[in-house]
């Protein structure tokens, strides 16, 4: 009898838990937040094939703005993906570069070297969700989150649910979208976020002003994604990608260019290329920082014929492995034809 | 203990530690975690803490000592310079040190901030050293159990206020609580859910919206004002009331029961039934310590009035210095002895019933705006902008919006969960049990639910996470 009482009480427990369970995952899928700041790049990595992608794009919005996947696909057979987030400091940057190599064998890395010197602060929390939702749980997260955040703050981000949950009060048709997304589709996504505003500049005076360099923990960081990616054979190249010249620390690029050098690295400030990239000041910037949809394929244009050059990537075109990256393109054509002013 | 994820993550360490470490050893345990939490929340709480605890060792010591030497006299002059004491710390720190810093922050005692938990632990003494004198307990020769008894880390911040010889029959168990005993940990399980609904989902959603009417209180109808009022009556019942069952279930982990604090006190049909349902350890103490010492009802109707307005002004003063806490205090002497004398005299109609439920209900929410206001004066203006204001029909929905914005669902979630709560409540009134209670016996199947829905209510509508304070109880800051 008493056995019996115990077997039902465990039947009772495990459709409760499955119940729970389920319920969980459908509201945590629900709520979340599915913003392309770095959420949905980090959170569609996982659905790439393996060991596809060549090229990963690192560093922060200026990644997934500027750096357009599809016409680096269409023109040079790239098969890349932007894996960034919002204001990515260096430090999140050396634990998404961990993850990337969890499934991933890239040949190259090319990391964006604006975020280390427009924010100063050893924690920076303005875009933290941004940089933390889409990353699944693991070791490397926790670690991740160890240096991203104060220990008295930490369950303000974790676990990643604590950040969303109260969006039951904001829901929109965008949050059931995912639930019609297949794993097919999803493979599409490359990480880049087209912008189609155009926010006319002057263009750069050679004003450009100089304040500290990198911080010790900035520095600390870059030269562990150096070793990493040497440990690990790949390629890195430092970039600075085309924006305002409002926000420039040309000693962080000096130091950058310094410790480039010394380690045999490539580094590209293109700010200093813009009349080359062919950049218009007064067309091509979606707002202050970052490049539009045509900016974002004129600096491509650039960046890809550089890659081409400086590095041994292969054109993956044709090949059924990749076709995730034609599907990519055409999704992003079809976008930019409809929403291109 | 604040109803944190970092203290729930940390009692739970302690609870595992507690059944691996040796029997012998859990005291120890139970002490040094219960130390390191105060230091870690506050260091000059800490030292505060062991200061007092050593102080209320040794006068309940001398005391003790001079008891069984047959030195009566000497042992009621010990107990009462320990009681002195313990009453100035609490005034100087309450009273004097607000008053100094706004005259001369530079003073010395006006740099005496009260420490965190002071007023709880300070009143555990006081009942201590009264008890070992007139012989009720002994004194305890272990200081590591007195410092238990003051700092046990899920009761520190905001009691139940215990007293020695409860506690001492609970030390005396530790070594014997047995990992595997169901119904104490289904008992854990129910009393910490409900603490976290009643604090987390409950009293910190409701509290955003009492203080922007409270704020706004100049603007708005006397409806919106009226509503703020009873939002806040459940604001901070489910605030102390959700710490207490959280604290409650916490210790019971450990197979350390504490005293209920609250049982279903807004269904009370009086005055005196509303009291002895809230807040039930610090309703004792002043009754057992203030209130019988005074002289009680044993000494006429006048007296026993007297007697009454002093225990609820000293309950008011005890909140804090502001004038509108004595205000509260005395609005609850005042209904106390109006509910006194219509019992002398065999009134019925507003002690009993629903009528008694409502009037009782109402009573306590106006006062309740003394204790939410800032001050005395902000406290009449409520009242005064909820009776002139009118109605104000036209802009109700505009008042709505600027209250709790457009499209927003937090009204449904508010109404819905004061529903369940009053419908538990009721229950729990009915059935003599407090509410965590009525889901202790309840079939497995039905309570398994309860707890698996109770967790996703929490994760999903409670207020954690970015912006939200946690730590923020309306009763740790006395």
């Amino acid at each position: 009898m008493r056995k019996r009482d115990t077997v039902r009480r465990i039947i009772c427990i495990l459709i409760y838990g499955a119940v729970f369970i389920a319920v969980l995952v459908f509201l945590n899928r629900l709520l979340c937040i599915k913003d392309e700041h770095g959420i949905r790049q980090a959170s569609e990595l996982y659905v790439q094939p393996e060991d596809s992608i060549d090229v990963a794009f690192m560093g922060s919005s200026h990644v997934h703005y500027d750096v357009n996947t599809a016409y680096l696909w269409e023109q040079f057979g790239i098969a890349g993906y932007d894996y960034s987030a919002a204001e990515q400091p260096l430090w999140i940057t050396y634990h998404y570069l961990q993850e990337l190599c969890k499934t991933q064998s890239p040949s190259l890395i090319v990391l964006d070297m604006f975020a280390p010197s427009a924010f100063k602060d050893d924690y920076q929390y303005n875009y933290l969700t941004d940089n933390l939702n889409g990353m699944r749980f693991s070791v490397n997260k926790l670690r991740m989150l160890s240096v991203s955040c104060e220990p008295d703050r930490l369950w303000e981000f974790w676990p990643s649910i604590s950040t969303y949950h109260m969006r039951y009060r904001e829901l929109t048709e965008e949050d059931w979208k995912p639930f019609g997304r297949t794993r097919y589709d999803r493979m599409a996504y490359k990480g880049f976020f087209p912008h189609y505003d155009i926010d006319p500049h002057e263009a750069p005076q050679g004003d450009r002003r100089s304040a500290d360099g990198l911080t010790a923990k900035s520095r600390e960081y870059l030269m562990k994604i150096i070793y990493y990616a040497k440990e690990k054979d790949i390629d890195l190249f430092l970039i600075v990608s085309p924006y305002n010249p409002d926000w420039e620390d040309v000693e962080v690029y000096r130091q950058t260019r310094d410790i480039a050098m010394f380690n045999g690295i490539r580094f590209e400030d293109y700010n200093d290329l813009a009349a080359d990239i062919g950049i218009d000041y007064a067309r091509d910037f979606n707002d202050d920082s970052h490049l539009n949809y045509d900016g974002s394929i004129r600096f491509s244009d650039y960046l890809g014929r550089n890659i081409c050059d400086y590095y041994d990537i292969p054109d993956r075109r044709g090949d059924e492995y990749w076709e995730s990256w034609d599907r990519h393109a055409e999704l992003v054509r079809e976008e930019a034809e409809e929403k291109c002013p | 203990m604040s109803l944190t994820v970092g203290s729930l993550v940390y009692a739970t360490c302690i609870c595992v530690l507690f059944y691996i470490v040796h029997p012998r050893l859990r005291l120890g345990l139970l002490v040094v975690s219960s130390l390191a939490y105060i230091f870690y929340l506050d260091r000059y709480a800490g030292v505060a803490l062991l200061i007092t605890s050593l102080l209320a060792w040794a006068f309940g010591m001398l005391t003790d000592r001079a008891s069984d030497h047959e030195q009566y006299r000497l042992s009621r002059v010990l107990m009462i310079i320990g009681v002195a004491l313990s009453t100035a710390a609490i005034i100087l720190m309450k009273y004097v040190t607000p008053v100094l810093q706004g005259l001369d922050s530079d003073c010395v005692l006006a740099r005496f901030v009260i420490p965190l938990g002071f007023s709880y632990y300070i009143f555990q003494v006081i009942s201590y050293l009264v008890d070992v004198q007139s012989g009720r307990v002994h004194a305890d020769a272990s200081l590591i159990r007195v410092i238990f008894y003051l700092s046990w880390f899920p009761k520190f911040l905001s009691g139940p206020i215990e007293r020695k010889a409860d506690m001492d029959k609970r030390i005396a168990q530790i070594e014997t609580v047995s990992l595997i005993d169901g119904a104490r940990w289904v008992s854990v399980v129910h009393y910490l859910l409900i603490g976290c609904l009643y604090k987390i989902v409950m009293a910190d959603r409701i509290g955003v919206y009492v203080d922007k009417i409270f704020e706004l209180k100049s603007g708005l109808g006397s409806i919106w004002l009226f509503i703020g009022m009873i939002l806040y009556t459940f604001q901070i019942y489910c605030d102390f009331a959700g710490y207490s069952y959280a604290a409650i279930g916490l210790s019971r982990a450990f197979g350390i029961d504490l005293s209920e604090n609250f049982k279903t006190p807004y269904l009370s049909q009086n005055i005196t039934e509303f009291w002895r349902r809230w807040h039930i350890t610090l309703s004792n103490w002043l009754k057992d310590y203030i209130y019988i010492p005074l002289g009680g009802n044993r000494k006429g109707q006048v007296r026993k009035i007297i007697n009454t307005i002093i225990v609820f002004a000293v309950c008011g003063m005890w909140h804090g210095e502001s004038k509108n806490f004595l205000v509260w205090g005395l609005l609850h002497g005042l209904y106390s002895t109006i509910d006194s004398i219509a019992a002398g005299k065999g009134v019925k109609w507003f002690r009993t019933g629903v009528p008694g439920r409502i009037i009782t209900f109402l009573c306590v929410a106006a006062a309740w705006v003394f204790f939410r206001a800032e001050s005395a004066m902000s406290g009449i203006r409520y009242f005064v902008y909820m009776f002139t204001s009118g109605l104000r029909l036209r802009t109700f929905s505009t008042d709505y919006l600027v209250l709790f914005g457009e499209r927003s669902p937090e009204i449904i979630v508010i109404i819905v969960s004061v529903a369940v709560l009053l419908i538990m409540e009721i229950y729990a009134y009915r059935t003599d049990r407090s509410v965590p209670g009525i889901w202790i016996d309840r079939p497995y199947v039905i309570r398994y639910g309860v707890v698996a829905i109770g967790v996703l209510i929490i994760l999903i509508f409670g207020l954690y996470g970015a912006g939200y304070d946690n730590q923020r109880m309306i009763y740790m800051q006395f």
